[in-house]
């Protein structure tokens, strides 16, 4: 059984194809102009990598943002069961994940089936999501991918107070021009991020095993924030950016086994 | 004033060694509807839940209530979730004298989050018989409660003492306040609050004798050359703490003359006449003749009268309304006050605040503007 | 001109005759034109069960309603307004009190009208941001609806406002707006929410009733300085049985909500259960023949086992509905069966009062009925109450966002729901009236995700019970 899930988030579109329980391809891209051609270029390039095309899929279901833009999806499912179900696939022992992506952020608790029991997310604020961390890079004249790195070498965290974004941007050229390290604003800027999340996951008690997923996991600086802050530690798959469409993918599988003749 | 602040720092020392050996240290919201008094008459201390101004028990408050409150209410629960108050650490009872949804949420959320008892008093929002009536009653609860958890009868006579000492403190502070009527006021605004938000903590001997000697200073001081232009400072709260707008008021030269503000600041206006009964004394000043909140039903005529009073006797050139974001009340009579206002070719600023950090420039840019304004005026 | 249009909404072809030039008047003054009245088809028939005879005879009553409240100072009446959450029998006593005096909450009836099938609302909402009230989310759009109506001349400059001030304090800071500017006279019923409230419903202190039974009688006395009218005991009385008679057989179409698969969806029991309680004049009137006609149809449901969700679909109670129809749809639409909603009665909360005063009686029974008029806590005691009674199997906490007390215990709520009787809580935030900035689809994730949890959660529960 070959299936497919498609996850088509704001900032970057996953595909993940699947045989018989097992990955054997994905692709990542960027979102940008028209949705329908990103979401046949990135099905098509985990095909391709796959060896496969779109006929031999027996079943696909898609998430995300975009997930009503996947025209020959069989299913669309939100991303936030499909972020549990790809975990869970992952790290069986995950009760509690952290997912940041580009334009919102969610905390979602999980049960030892892989099933949601309570959830909560951001998708009206740009604090406490990767778009925060892109408006701080370009502040700083940094790579979103050197940023990791780059607040490990801080010796003095600057503590970012501001909860919007807007503000926090001005705050932070001030703190440049008063001669604060960009290291030091990195940490405080990773500080801040992780502060949103967990503020705004208060509700949901942060249980081991706590998953980071999303491109943003991506992050060692963030990663750090998030386990200072939150008081627990953390873990992050393999690809932490592909676990929506992972999981999309495991459903399709499990809808496949449902209607299968002989069930 | 060096006096008063030498003795805060070391009153929360007291406080605990106080608690240690017995004493009931009773939190309340300092709304003017509480009368301390009663907690004074039972051997207990009083000490008002006044701080804020920061942004993060702001943060912390998400937790347990949503964002859509009061800001001044919503950090109450902050500052004893954050552990860095003492104050808000160390309370054998909370009494809360319920006005608005806001205050209400003060109350339950420190119910639900804490294990702290809280004792709700009831505010009437109409000044009618049956308003003082229930009010009155509400106080008589609280002194048999307060009776009940200090083991202390609240006699006639300890009661009239502690009424004695209140109404010197209140005088006391009435006189200091209106000195700055005067075309030269001998105190700065930002000092008369500072010393009105010690006044809520403070061994009231010591206050006494402050506020004395303080009187007697500023009766014969060198008072400086003109003062700036005269503002009216008023709206819902000004908490301890809470300094932002008074210091960028002062540093572009404005001189604060009067204040009026419903929490926050000791209410010195009315003394307690203390004759027949005393209950009923108390409810009259607390109640009947205190001028109402703004979230009083149909408090809008007299609130402003007496604001109008204060911008005559004080010789207002300009008022300044700072209310916390999201208190409805007081931003509804804000506009309504400021159309007064107008009619009269008194200049108004508004401002409105969630304790961000992020706010100080925005507040400069309006307050440096409108001080300008009113200079010329 | 618009006969296709009223009757959809169950006009008789006489009615239509007879009414047709008052309704003319009313699109005219509303600016309600054709574009309008094909939107408003559109709605109804996508949100509202037209096929049943009785939700159509509803629709009408509000219609016939919004009607006479335009057209009510041009008719030659006194105008008074209640406002929300109303005290039904004050209500009722007004409405009912004489052919000269119109009575009702102008919010209430726009918002059921002019905004849930019109989708007309911004004017109003943008003239009360212009005067005083602030913009945006910012204050309540109910009573952005209610001083936008007044100030933009929509709706007649009333004699008398009687805002419930027992609960909200944006409500009395509204009207309070009205007198001081408008000059408009306003009675004021006031009451206070100072005790826990552990105890709901069994025992409201005797002070507190006084105090409430006291405001609403003064209220009363003003109603008849200020219009002339006299009121005495026996004819409230008398409007408050006509109330109650409205009350129960609104209550009898809710209980018919028991039933699985669920025979009458939220949206239309929406409209019928405002317009038993917010005291509407012509459900005062001609409602209980309407809503006798809708139980039959209901009944006939029930008994063939037909319904508007799958049969074993979850079961929610939707804490507030917002007046646009399609956060309440979406939820239908995504399989979860919406049976009952916060506003609903208890056992405990609508039992008689054993005050015999006639305001001290009212007082009694509004502060039992509904524990949000109460305290934080009895409202939570409600809601469990009601989640037991209906057996639910989720709960969706629509709140609004200006709604300040329903700002203070939602989270504690969903704790102790989910605690004490383990089933899963989703917290939303959003707005009754005002769809500029928030709107259903914004919601599809969260809920569609909430589905999916109930769902599991429920097969769970019976799985654990085989």
């Amino acid at each position: 059984m070959t299936v497919a899930g498609i996850d088509i988030g704001a900032g970057t579109a996953k595909a993940v194809i699947l045989r018989d329980g097992e990955i054997i391809s994905y692709s990542i891209m960027p979102v940008t102009g028209d949705v329908t051609k990103v979401v046949e270029e990135v099905t098509g390039e985990a095909l391709e990598k796959a060896g496969f095309s779109l006929r031999n899929l027996d079943y696909v279901v898609s998430t995300g943002y975009g997930r009503n833009a996947v025209s020959f999806a069989n299913k669309a499912t939100t991303e936030i069961i499909c972020h549990a179900s790809g975990v869970h696939f992952l790290i069986p022992q995950a009760r509690t994940i952290i997912d940041i992506g580009a334009q919102d952020s969610k905390v979602i608790r999980v049960n030892e089936r892989g099933e949601v029991t309570d959830f909560v997310m951001n998708d009206k604020c740009a604090a406490g999501t990767g778009r925060f961390l892109e408006v701080m890079a370009q502040v700083l004249g940094v790579k979103l991918e050197e940023m990791g790195p780059m607040s490990l070498n801080s010796k003095n965290l600057c503590n970012i107070s501001s909860t919007c974004t807007v503000f926090a941007e001005s705050e932070v050229v001030s703190l440049r021009a008063q001669g604060k390290s960009i290291e030091d604003l990195i940490a405080g800027i990773h500080r801040a991020i992780a502060s949103r999340v967990v503020i705004m996951g208060s509700g949901i008690k942060f249980e081991k095993e706590t998953v980071f997923t999303g491109g943003v996991a991506k992050n060692s600086g963030v990663e750090r924030a998030l386990e200072e802050v939150g008081g627990v530690e953390i873990l992050i798959p393999m690809e932490p950016q592909i676990t929506g469409a992972l999981g999309a993918a495991l459903r399709a599988e499990a809808e496949c086994k449902k209607h299968s003749p002989g069930n | 004033m060096r006096r008063l602040l030498t003795h805060s720092r070391s009153r929360l020392l007291e406080l605990r060694e106080m608690r240690h050996r017995g004493t009931k240290i009773i939190g309340y919201i300092p709304n003017g509807y509480m009368p301390e008094e009663l907690v004074h008459a039972c051997g207990a201390v009083p000490v008002a839940l006044v701080r804020g101004g920061d942004s993060a028990p702001v943060a912390a408050s998400a937790s347990c209530l949503a964002r859509f409150l009061d800001t001044f209410c919503r950090t109450q629960i902050g500052y004893r979730i954050l552990k860095e108050e003492p104050l808000y650490q160390m309370l054998d009872l909370l009494i809360v004298p319920v006005t608005d949804n806001h205050v209400r949420a003060i109350a339950d959320s420190w119910d639900f989050y804490t294990d702290v008892e809280v004792f709700r008093l009831g505010v009437p929002h109409v000044k009618t018989t049956h308003g003082f009536k229930y009010y009155l009653e509400g106080i008589n609860l609280v002194k048999e409660h307060l009776e009940r958890l200090t083991g202390t009868e609240i006699t006639e006579q300890r009661l009239r003492e502690e009424i004695d000492l209140a109404n010197k403190v209140r005088n006391l502070l009435k006189e200091i306040s209106l000195m700055r009527r005067s075309e030269c006021p001998p105190i700065s605004g930002k000092d008369f609050i500072k010393l009105s938000h010690n006044s809520l903590y403070a061994d009231r001997h010591t206050l006494l004798e402050v506020l004395e000697s303080l009187c007697e200073e500023l009766k014969v001081k060198e008072a400086p050359s003109s003062g700036g232009p005269r503002v009216l400072l008023t709206g819902s709260t000004l908490a301890l703490g809470d300094s932002k707008v008074v210091d960028l008021l002062e540093e572009a030269g404005a001189s604060i003359v009067i204040e009026e503000f419903c929490e926050g600041l000791r209410n010195y206006w009315q003394t307690v006449d203390a004759e027949g009964d005393l209950m009923r004394a108390l409810a009259n000043s607390y109640f009947a003749r205190r001028v109402p909140g703004a979230f009083f039903r149909g408090a809008a005529k007299e609130r402003f009268d007496f604001l109008l009073k204060l911008v005559k006797d004080f010789k207002v050139s300009g008022v300044v309304w700072y209310s916390l974001m999201y208190r409805d009340s007081y931003d509804v009579e804000g506009y309504i006050f400021h159309k007064v206002l107008e009619k009269l070719n008194i200049p108004m600023l508004r401002l409105s605040s969630d304790y961000d950090v992020a706010e100080t420039g925005s507040f400069r840019t309006r307050i440096e503007t409108f001080v300008g304004t009113i200079k010329k005026g | 001109m618009y006969s296709e249009f009223l009757s959809l909404c169950g006009f008789e072809p006489e009615e239509i005759k007879r009414e047709a030039p008052r309704i003319d008047k009313t699109f005219s003054i509303l600016e309600i034109g054709p574009d309008d009245v094909n939107r408003a088809k559109g709605r109804i028939e996508d949100f509202f069960d037209i096929e049943l005879l009785g939700m159509r005879k509803v629709l009408g009553l509000w219609l016939k309603e919004l009607t006479d409240m335009v057209l009510a100072k041009e008719e030659g009446k006194k105008v008074v307004y209640v406002s929300f959450p109303p005290i039904s029998q004050i209500g009722a006593a007004i409405a009912l009190a004489s052919e000269d005096v119109y009575c009702a909450a102008p919010d209430v009836v726009l918002s059921n009208t002019l905004n849930l099938l019109f989708g007309k609302i911004n004017p109003i909402l943008e003239t009360a941001e212009k005067h005083g009230l602030a913009p945006g989310i910012a204050f309540c759009s109910y009573l952005q609806t209610r001083l936008g109506a007044i100030v933009k001349g929509i709706v007649p400059m009333p004699d008398l406002l009687i805002p419930s001030c027992f609960l909200c304090d944006l409500t009395p800071a509204t009207d309070g707006l009205l007198h001081e500017v408008y000059g408009i006279p306003v009675a004021y019923i006031d009451n206070l929410l100072d005790v826990r409230g552990e105890q709901w419903p069994e025992v409201i202190s005797p002070r507190k009733v006084q105090y409430f039974g006291s405001e609403m009688r003064n209220a009363i006395e003003k109603f008849s300085q200020v219009t002339g009218c006299q009121l005495p005991e026996s004819k409230i009385r008398q409007a408050v049985d006509v109330g109650n008679r409205l009350n129960s057989a609104s209550d009898q179409i809710q209980q018919l909500r028991q039933a699985d698969p669920l025979p009458l969806s939220q949206n239309d029991y929406q409209l019928v259960s405002v317009l038993a309680s917010a005291c509407i004049k012509r459900g005062l009137q001609e409602g209980v023949e309407a809503l006798s006609i809708l139980r039959g149809e209901v009944e006939k449901r029930v008994n063939d086992g037909i319904g508007v969700a799958e049969k074993g679909a979850p079961r929610v109670l939707l804490v507030m509905v917002p007046h646009d129809g399609a956060l309440a749809a979406m939820i239908g639409g995504l399989g979860l069966a919406i049976c009952v909603t916060a506003g609903a009665s208890t056992p405990g909360g609508s039992r008689p009062s054993s005050y015999t005063s006639l305001w001290e009686n009212v007082a009694d029974l509004q502060m039992r009925r509904r524990g949000a008029n109460y305290s934080s806590l009895a409202y939570i005691l409600q809601l469990k109450e009601l989640a037991r009674l209906w057996n639910v199997d989720g709960i969706i906490f629509f709140r609004h966002y200006s709604c300040r007390q329903y700002s203070i215990f939602p989270i504690k709520a969903k704790e102790v729901i989910e605690k004490e009787l383990g089933i899963p809580v989703l917290l939303l935030e959003g707005d009754y009236c005002d769809f500029r900035s928030y709107n259903a689809q914004q919601m599809r994730t969260r809920v569609e995700t909430f589905a999916e949890i109930v769902k599991a959660d429920k097969a769970a529960r019976k799985g654990n019970r085989s």
